[in-house]
């Protein structure tokens, strides 16, 4: 398997070469204007009349003919970014270009398609307002970033409320910034997939990009660095969800990241058994099913946050905060043990070996390198410098960034006023 | 095509199907299959038992799920040795290797993903977990409040407290009648007792497959596999399976789920026929033909519309006859008569010409994504589960063959005996605002 990052003249590509009957596409565009209940909606509408009809196709004949060539094309929108995801077999991979093609160059936009997908995004934000899990992160982002920023997501009341504000026009225009933006392209199959799918960008990506004019840079919340408990009440869940976390004050490349991220997986590494906390709260304590901690949101321009994500049983939840804040306190106090750090860096290194088994891992690794601002190359001297980083280092900015004090709790599910109540003490 | 094949004193050599090959070993009967994954640097090893939820007694459910969370607590050669974990805990705390299980109707299985150079290690660790993990309170106390937690996760969620009303009144007699997870009940009131007495009817070599997938040759995992399991005694009841053949359904059964919230969900299982038989294929065929998209028939006539907000189904590989079911969660002030008699009349409604076009696709969908799904050794492992548990892991060769041979005539026929009487189970799950 080979990879390689390299610049074109509008958009800038990943490619991950290797002897395969399949292929995986994803291209990101990075729309973010200001964040408004609007412009996340007009996103969202976007994803949708992206594939509901273009060129000749109606929706119907659109997403059949993607289906006969045993092919998927999704799309989808977060935090101001567009991204669409093309799977194929290499035999049939020319045939659902041209259909991905048609559909980001020539899109029907009709109204009757409009209505329905106005529609369809009402009824699933309906749905959201259950998602405890989503509900307690978002409202972690919300206590760190202020309004405009690209993290922030919107409690689904607002966006319902802002549905009927959007026009088709909004979209069209949309549509334009995607056509007309920088693109972040990665590739993974064999040589010749390769070359066909590079010749469609090269096409595709002709005329000059519009500069983007607003780097994208964090705006915070006036209040983040306060520590706090937030509450939602979701009474037909059997669990609280927890999403716990703080600010983080650096970007991708800087060495506190770094030195962070080590310390942070040695606390809750995300998957498996091997953190701090899943030895702790789940294995001994038998608190909770799963308890992981990372970093979110950081790139090489913007910065982000390190988040707990777990639940508890409502008899549990008080006691679950109280043991994940004391395995916090304790290794921002102590740091990290010098076998700690000789075992976790085989458990990195480990996990960067398996994510090549995959040809669909793989792309969706350098893809979100990509996006976070880095390519291949750049990714793999991150990786080295994550191996090669001090346990002082670590110890030191554990000690700076993991500030007990300013822990925000996120707490979504069937939360009574006397458990809302006893939560917010245990921060007191 | 790979034809080659290697001649063990310690194995007999069964079959080469495509890349695979199957051994037993001639000391106890392990099944051992092994798929060569050259220039990876990637093992993936699979323990498969043929123990799962259909092999539970009443007042037990859950139990051969619980079991699985134990068999990664220490054994006592992991005592003896005077480790803190066991050694499954240890090597992923040690390594960062891939290591999960999972427990479903007909079987168990526990996997690792890890660099190659551990491959001696990871088998040492099923090895000796076969037989002689220590069941004892201290470990099982704990653990037990994990599957309760796990088990509040999956029932906070509307689908699942649905289907586990709903396949408790579509089975009477058979085991498929309630979920792998058991029930909160039976899981409260587990002891050791219960859990070694499951154990040891059932973790034996005879009645387990170890699939081998990766970047290492077939001669070191004969060799080592040899070394490993060749003295651990088979157990010559574990293969008498009994046979449960669920009484004649009589009309169509009901079951309504009621809850605080705002969901509200009309659910419609169907008995299909066991896995990977046709019948399977044709009804996996049929439930995304309605349910299965932005562009299946219930998505344009629900969802489109905006009488629902998504439809999705359930329809698990198992080995006899199952429930698959198909869920539609209702937008706003939808009524659920309504909507059921509305689908009920769409699938009366479906035409040779519909079904004609939307066949062709979704065979060519099914087709490549079973594709897809064979990404890497990890995949590979896993899909062959299922296989393995069916009874004849070759047929995850034939998958393709058997999709593209289903015609229009056979899905209008699999849609004829679904929908009637005698296997309809429909679900309602009702909110109230608190």
């Amino acid at each position: 398997m080979e990879i390689k990052t390299t610049d074109y003249d509008n958009f800038k590509c990943s490619v991950v070469a290797k002897d395969t009957p399949v292929v995986s596409v994803i291209i990101t565009a990075d729309l973010h204007a200001s964040n408004s209940p609007q412009n996340t909606l007009v996103g969202e509408l976007l994803t949708d009349l992206l594939l509901a009809g273009a060129g000749k196709y109606s929706r119907d004949d659109f997403l059949q003919a993607v289906a006969a060539l045993g092919s998927s094309i999704n799309v989808s929108f977060s935090q101001g970014r567009l991204t669409i995801s093309l799977k194929s077999l290499a035999e049939n991979l020319s045939k659902t270009l041209k259909l991905l093609e048609v559909a980001i160059t020539n899109p029907t936009f009709s109204t009757s398609e409009y209505k329905r997908a106005t529609k369809t995004v009402k009824n699933s934000l309906e749905l959201y307002k259950e998602e405890a899990r989503t509900l307690a992160e978002d409202a972690l982002k919300r206590s760190f970033y202020g309004e405009t920023d690209r993290h922030y997501r919107y409690e689904p009341v607002d966006l319902i409320k802002a549905l009927n504000k959007i026009k088709l026009t909004d979209i069209k225009s949309l549509h334009k910034s995607f056509l007309t933006t920088f693109w972040f392209v990665s590739i993974g199959g064999n040589k010749k997939s390769v070359k066909t799918t590079l010749s469609l960008f090269k096409r595709l990506k002709k005329k000059p990009v519009v500069p983007k004019t607003n780097m994208a840079i964090a705006v915070l919340a006036e209040k983040s660095k306060k520590s706090k408990v937030l509450v939602e009440l979701v009474s037909s869940k059997q669990n609280v969800e927890f999403s716990i976390g703080g600010h983080l004050p650096f970007v991708l490349g800087d060495k506190d990241f770094m030195a962070f991220t080590f310390g942070l997986t040695v606390l809750g590494k995300w998957g498996g058994f091997a953190g701090r906390l899943m030895s702790t709260v789940r294995e001994k304590e038998g608190l909770t099913y799963t308890i992981y901690a990372r970093t979110e949101g950081v790139s090489k321009t913007e910065t982000g946050y390190w988040r707990i994500l777990t639940f508890f049983a409502p008899k549990d939840a008080v006691t679950g905060v109280k043991s994940t804040l004391r395995e916090i306190k304790k290794i921002y106090q102590e740091g990290i043990t010098e076998e700690e750090w000789g075992r976790f860096k085989e458990i990195l290194k480990t996990g960067e070996a398996l994510s090549y088994d995959s040809l669909a891992g793989t792309v969706s690794l350098v893809h979100s390198a990509l996006v976070s601002g880095i390519d291949y190359e750049e990714y793999k001297k991150y990786q080295k410098m994550l191996y090669e980083v001090s346990r002082e280092d670590i110890n030191k900015t554990l000690k700076q960034y993991l500030l007990p004090e300013n822990v925000v709790i996120s707490a979504a599910g069937p939360i009574d006023k006397k458990l809302e109540k006893e939560l917010k003490m245990v921060i007191k | 095509m790979r034809l080659s094949m290697i001649k063990h004193k310690d194995f007999n050599f069964i079959k080469t199907v495509q890349d695979i090959s199957e051994y037993s070993l001639k000391t106890n009967r392990l099944t051992v299959l092994y798929k060569h994954i050259p220039d990876t640097g990637v093992i993936t090893s699979n323990i498969v038992y043929l123990a799962g939820a259909r092999d539970e007694l009443i007042g037990e459910t859950g139990v051969a799920h619980m079991l699985e969370h134990m068999v990664f607590k220490p054994t006592k050669y992991d005592k003896e040795r005077g480790l803190k974990d066991s050694g499954a805990m240890n090597f992923e705390r040690n390594t960062g290797s891939v290591l999960n299980a999972n427990t479903w109707k007909d079987r168990t299985c526990y996997y690792f993903s890890y660099r190659k150079e551990n491959f001696s290690r990871v088998l040492q660790i099923e090895a000796e977990r076969m037989q002689d993990v220590l069941l004892i309170d201290e470990e099982f106390k704990p653990e037990r409040t994990n599957v309760l937690s796990e088990y509040d996760m999956y029932n906070g969620e509307p689908e699942f407290a649905l289907s586990v009303a709903m396949v408790g009144t579509a089975y009477h007699s058979h085991p498929y009648g309630h979920e792998t997870i058991g029930f909160r009940e039976d899981i409260e009131r587990y002891t050791t007792e219960k859990l070694q007495r499951f154990y040891k009817r059932f973790y034996s070599p005879n009645n387990a497959t170890l699939i081998v997938v990766g970047d290492i040759d077939e001669k070191s995992v004969l060799d080592k596999v040899a070394d490993l399991f060749k003295n651990i005694a088979p157990d010559p009841t574990v293969e008498d399976r009994p046979v449960t053949v669920e009484p004649k359904q009589e009309g169509v059964r009901r079951v309504e789920v009621v809850r605080a919230g705002n969901t509200n969900i009309l659910a419609i299982g169907v008995k299909h026929g066991g896995f990977p038989t046709k019948n399977w294929f044709e009804t996996m065929l049929t439930f995304k033909m309605l349910a299965g998209g932005a562009d299946s028939l219930f998505g344009k006539h629900l969802v489109d519309t905006g009488l629902a907000s998504a439809v999705s189904f359930m329809q698990e590989p198992t080995k006899d006859e199952n429930l698959g079911i198909i869920y539609i969660t209702l937008a706003g002030k939808t009524k659920s008569e309504k909507i059921e008699e509305k689908v009920l009349q769409l699938i009366k409604n479906i035409d040779q010409k519909w079904l004609k076009k939307r066949l062709k696709t979704t065979v060519a969908k099914a087709i490549s994504s079973e594709l897809y799904g064979r990404d890497s050794s990890l995949d590979i492992a896993g899909e062959m589960t299922e296989y393995i548990a069916s009874g004849d892991w070759s047929t995850y060769f034939k998958t393709k063959e058997l999709l593209s041979k289903i015609t229009v005539k056979d899905i209008e026929k699999n849609i004829q005996e679904l929908f009637t009487e005698t296997k309809m189970t429909i679900g309602n799950y009702k909110s109230f605002k608190q």
